[in-house]
């Protein structure tokens, strides 16, 4: 192609484009004259154009990724006690990571920012907005943690970091990709605008409520992220600061006109509006006024001026209502707009349950009108009195008691709306609970406020009960509102059933712990931990007994809360202690053993702290932690730095597992395996293994501290010795029992004749422990650990280490009964997606100390 | 990560990013290795079935080659339209192979396949897509350079105009049209 000819159709391509599309073909057809073959070129490139997107053009843009270079240089970087883990996104203001914290230990969003992105010191500036943003406290507003500036190379890198939304999708995506009705929408964006409402009511305004901000977490709940940062890092958003984050056209789509108007007032309304947007977008499928073609200027102008499209069907399957609110939401006048964001929400879910909205005609005929719709039958009467009134037709006198009458029937249900009202008040509840973890007595406060509110919901249960009835009568006439008030009956008995709800008494379902039990167990240990409790007096024994002893190195240990120090283990040495979550106190023979059944809790061991010795070398035999045979990525050695710590003395059991979350996942059980008691428990994923420790104030192990407890102090390929026929008596491996079992796993063939007696696995408690008291670190199910899979450490100076790796693979450790015995070496490495669910692997849990 | 960049790719870039064309092509060279290399250790990693994208494989290898560097290095411009050229030649290369090698009906299969997937996944034919690019650089070299490098080496607009060193304007409008321009091209091809 000659250049000449590629410059005709590159300016005329680029010329149709600034023309309407409607136009844009008669434009190149008057302008290519007799030359059809630019013609077709030209108009085929349009076609192609306006696939937006989609189509080759889309296949294009998709092959670019955006990763920009400045950001990835900080991969695995370790900033402010905050090691960069994998980069989430990035735009033109910087990029967000998802990080994690050494202390407290969690994982965070962590976000980085062009230097350039904040006016005056962004150090002291941030840290004072991260202090005031710090101080909302809502469960669909992603916490804002900490923020600072660090050198790093020389420059200033300024960060925030923040609570990670795992699995977030933006909430316009969720939807359509959900293909969400028009009411669940609605009940995503009132929960977006009680949490944006919950920052107003500590004087924090959000002022960029995009569509990137208002994430859907993978459980469907709402997070809006980013509140207030706008603000923290130069005040309002300015044509400059615009152009600069490269994402100008999700911002100004939200933004409202006073926020171009320099020195006009910046308050809840403003992000009334920034709402507004978003639930036209939500329920139109476009933005309410269209700004993607335009310049700047000429979208502030027609943000200022022109009134959004008419809303289309979506809206009006749901009422005219929401034409009404959304003229008010929208309003370009703040004082014209919803005075705050629970305003708007409470008009939603007006909208949801079909009663009154406050806006419309302000006049009995809108009250009335609403009825119309809900009350077909009878009102017809009055409908007929309304038009007659509309008419013009009837006596004033006549119209009065009309007026009246729709009055009256406006009082008589404002109680009922108030039932369907509960329904944003259970969810709001459900969301709290997340937050009530770990059932200690710090959160008791927090519990008992909890459990006496939803006894004020579930209060109304016969009165709810007693109204749907009346509405189930043949001649009743609403069937819209009897749907709803049954929907509203069904959500607050489940979140009362005595066995699976939230608010039952026991219950254990799948959240875990009901809040009422949550709080009998805080109030429980708050007993026995409060000075002169018997938990108390055994901790200060234990206190003294760790502080004297050589082994833990002069420790001074403080009471862990949930924890009942059991004494110190008679063979290894060291001191254990049972988790009062997870069952009762076993019981211990003379000599101090653990007599355990199937109540008994889990029992921890307390590592020392100090400088542990992990992987394996295959080239000095003589040397410490020799393995000829090492599997992947184990060497070299690595000496690394642990602060003391608690692990699990065995695996979870099932019946453990089972008091924690209701339900016994593993595929060997107990029934089935002609077996006493105490089998681990296995078929937890990841996922689910981290969330329900942590409800408990549990975790997994890192894979450093899983190794160092694994061996013991010991410096052989397996703790027993150098060779597999060492592990006999102390493992459970791939071997011929689990033919009677009638699987044959192909490791079977790595030693044919071994036999030890378990065809999957054994009782946690069955074979004999390691130096540091940990039964089975060898076979029986392989364990997850904390650490993504990857590279090995390489930070020696680090204490605590966590992988840096990013892959998605967790790792387990220590092999399991269908692998050979090779699995069960100390240094030995494995790996499983965190979402596999897996017969051979199990959990064994971890504590960190207080 | 650890260890920093070997001193000889840091020699040849620092020759390439000096206007070295010799160097620019060792450094392709170089780079051509590392992508194999990377492409079998992410799929090792991963399992098969997964995909990769060409842009995860640029970084990947500007991390290992030079992850320790300063982050401002001007080096990075460099090496980006190097690795963009890279790419492609490797990417384009590889799905001539399996045409053939599918024609011939003996497929092995090696690590860069996933990435060459996941581009076909997506209905381009990254052999007529080369040459439709060929085309376009005769007439206007920049815009088949934005194309490299948006597309072989996942840049931003942005960074496509750092490594360029014209207008993000520019950028914008040059992609606009050489998108619109190949997706034509590619209809036609498909037709044909």
């Amino acid at each position: 192609m000659e250049s000449t000819r590629w410059t005709q159709i590159s300016e005329l391509f680029n010329a149709a484009l600034e023309q309407p599309q409607e136009a844009q073909t008669g434009f190149v057809e008057a302008a290519t004259g007799a030359d059809g073959e630019l013609r077709d070129q030209v108009l085929g490139m349009l076609r192609e154009d306006q696939t937006d997107n989609t189509g080759r053009v889309g296949a294009l843009e998709q092959g670019a990724v955006e990763t920009p270079p400045p950001a990835l240089a900080l991969q695995s970087r370790e900033i402010a006690g905050y090691r960069l883990i994998r980069l989430l996104g990035a735009g033109g203001m910087g990029a967000v990571w998802e990080a994690e914290q050494a202390s407290p230990a969690r994982r965070v969003a962590f976000k980085t920012l062009r230097s350039g992105a904040i006016a005056g010191r962004a150090g002291d500036r941030l840290e004072r907005e991260a202090a005031l943003l710090g101080r909302l406290n809502h469960p669909a507003v992603a916490q804002v943690y900490e923020a600072g500036s660090t050198e790093i190379d020389g420059q200033e890198l300024p960060w925030i970091a923040m609570e990670l939304v795992e699995q977030a999708r933006p909430l316009l995506d969720h939807a359509r990709e959900r293909g969400l009705s028009p009411s669940a929408r609605l009940e995503l964006l009132i929960e977006v605008a009680r949490a944006v409402h919950h920052g107003h009511e500590r004087g924090v305004v959000h002022r960029d409520l995009k569509a990137g901000n208002v994430l859907v977490d993978g459980t469907g709940r709402v997070k809006v992220i980013d509140f207030g940062i706008a603000s923290a890092l130069e005040g309002e958003p300015s044509a400059e600061r615009l152009t600069r984050t490269g994402d100008m056209l999700g911002t100004l789509r939200s933004m409202a006109p006073e926020q171009f108007r320099s020195g006009a007032e910046i308050d809840a309304r403003t992000d009334v509006f920034a709402l507004g947007c978003l639930l036209y977008e939500l329920l139109c499928g476009v933005p309410p006024l269209d700004v993607s073609a335009l310049s700047f200027s000429e979208a502030v102008q027609r943000i200022e001026r022109d009134p959004p499209r008419p809303p289309r069907e979506a809206v009006e399957s749901l009422g005219p209502e929401l034409d009404w609110i959304l003229a008010r939401a929208l309003a370009k006048r703040p004082q014209d707009r919803y005075p705050s964001a629970a305003a708007l929400a409470d008009d939603l879910a007006q909208v949801l349950v079909r009663g009154p909205v406050s806006v419309g005609p302000p006049t009995a005929m809108y009250r009335a009108r609403t009825f119309l719709r809900r009350y077909r039958g009878p009102a017809l009467a009055v409908a007929a009195v309304f038009i007659a009134l509309t008419a013009g037709l009837i006596a004033t006198g006549f119209a009065l008691s009309a007026e009246g009458r729709a009055r009256e029937l406006a009082e008589s249900e404002s109680l009922r709306l108030s039932q369907l009202a509960l329904l944003p008040k259970l969810t709001a509840l459900e969301q709290r609970a997340e937050q009530l973890w770990p059932a200690w007595p710090k959160r008791l406060p927090a519990l008992d406020a909890w459990v006496s509110e939803a006894r004020q919901l579930t209060a109304r249960l016969p009165e709810l009960r007693a109204g749907l009835a009346e509405l189930q009568r043949p001649d009743a006439p609403d069937t819209g509102r009897r749907e709803a008030l049954a929907l509203v009956l069904a959500r607050l008995e489940a979140f009362s059933d005595p066995n699976r709800g939230l608010a039952g008494d026991e219950a254990v379902a799948d959240a875990g712990w009901s809040v009422p039990r949550r709080a009998r167990h805080a109030r429980w240990l708050a007993g026995l931990f409060e000075p002169g409790g018997e938990a108390d007096e055994l901790w200060r024994a234990c206190a003294e007994e760790v502080a004297a002893s050589p082994r833990y190195d002069g420790l001074r240990i403080a009471p862990q809360m949930g924890l009942w120090p059991l004494g110190r283990d008679a063979r290894s040495g060291l001191q254990e202690f049972a988790h009062l979550g997870t069952g009762e106190v076993p019981r211990q023979g003379n000599d101090g053993s653990l007599l355990l059944d199937a109540k008994s809790a889990a029992v921890f061991v307390l590592v020392p702290g100090g400088q542990y010795l992990i992987g394996s070398q295959s080239g000095d035999p003589g040397g410490l932690n020799y393995d000829p045979l090492p599997g992947p990525i184990q060497e070299p050695i690595q000496t690394i730095q642990l602060s003391p710590y608690l692990i699990g003395k065995h695996e979870l059991s099932q019946e453990q597992w089972f008091r924690l979350t209701g339900d016994n996942p593993s595929a060997f059980v107990r029934d089935k395996i002609r077996e006493g008691p105490l089998h681990p428990v296995e078929m937890v994923n990841w996922s689910t293994a981290t969330r329900v420790l942590r409800q408990h104030g549990l975790d997994l192990p890192s894979e450093c501290q899983w190794e160092a407890a694994a061996r013991g102090g010991t410096t052989t390929a397996f703790w027993t010795g150098p060779t597999r026929e060492t592990a006999i008596g102390a493992m459970n491996i791939v071997d011929r029992s689990t033919l009677t079992q009638g699987a044959s796993f192909p490791d079977l063939n790595y030693w044919p004749e071994f036999d030890d007696g378990y065809p999957v696995h054994a009782p946690v408690h069955t074979l004999q422990p390691n130096p540091f008291g940990l039964h089975h670190v060898i076979g029986n199910v392989s364990e997850w650990c904390l650490d993504r899979f990857g590279e090995y450490y390489g930070l020696p100076d680090d204490i605590d280490p966590v992988s840096t790796a990013t892959h998605f693979q967790r790792v387990t450790r220590g092999g399991c009964f269908s692998r050979a015995a090779h699995n069960g070496k100390s240094a030995l490495r494995s790996s499983y997606d965190p979402t596999a669910a897996v017969p051979s692997l199990g959990v064994r849990p971890a504590r960190r100390l207080q | 990560m650890t260890g920093g960049p070997t001193d000889d790719v840091t020699r040849i870039l620092e020759a390439a990013a000096g206007g070295d064309p010799a160097a620019s092509e060792r450094l392709a060279e170089h780079l051509g290795v590392e992508l194999h290399r990377l492409a079998e250790v992410l799929l090792s990693q991963r399992g098969m079935g997964h995909t990769l994208q060409a842009t995860e494989l640029v970084n990947e290898a500007w991390m290992k080659l030079f992850g320790g560097l300063r982050r401002d290095w001007d080096g990075r411009r460099h090496f980006l339209s190097v690795a963009a050229k890279a790419m492609r030649s490797i990417l384009v290369d590889r799905a001539r192979k399996r045409n053939a090698l599918k024609r011939a009906g003996n497929l092995e299969r090696v690590p860069l396949d996933a990435v060459v997937a996941a581009v076909e996944e997506r209905q381009l034919d990254l052999v007529a897509l080369d040459e439709a690019l060929v085309e376009l650089a005769k007439a206007d070299e920049r815009a088949a350079s934005v194309v490299e490098l948006r597309f072989f080496a996942g840049l931003s607009n942005e960074e496509a105009a750092q490594t360029l060193g014209v207008g993000l304007r520019t950028v914008e409008r040059s992609w606009r049209t050489a998108k619109a321009w190949l997706a034509m091209r590619l209809e036609q091809a498909g037709e044909s």
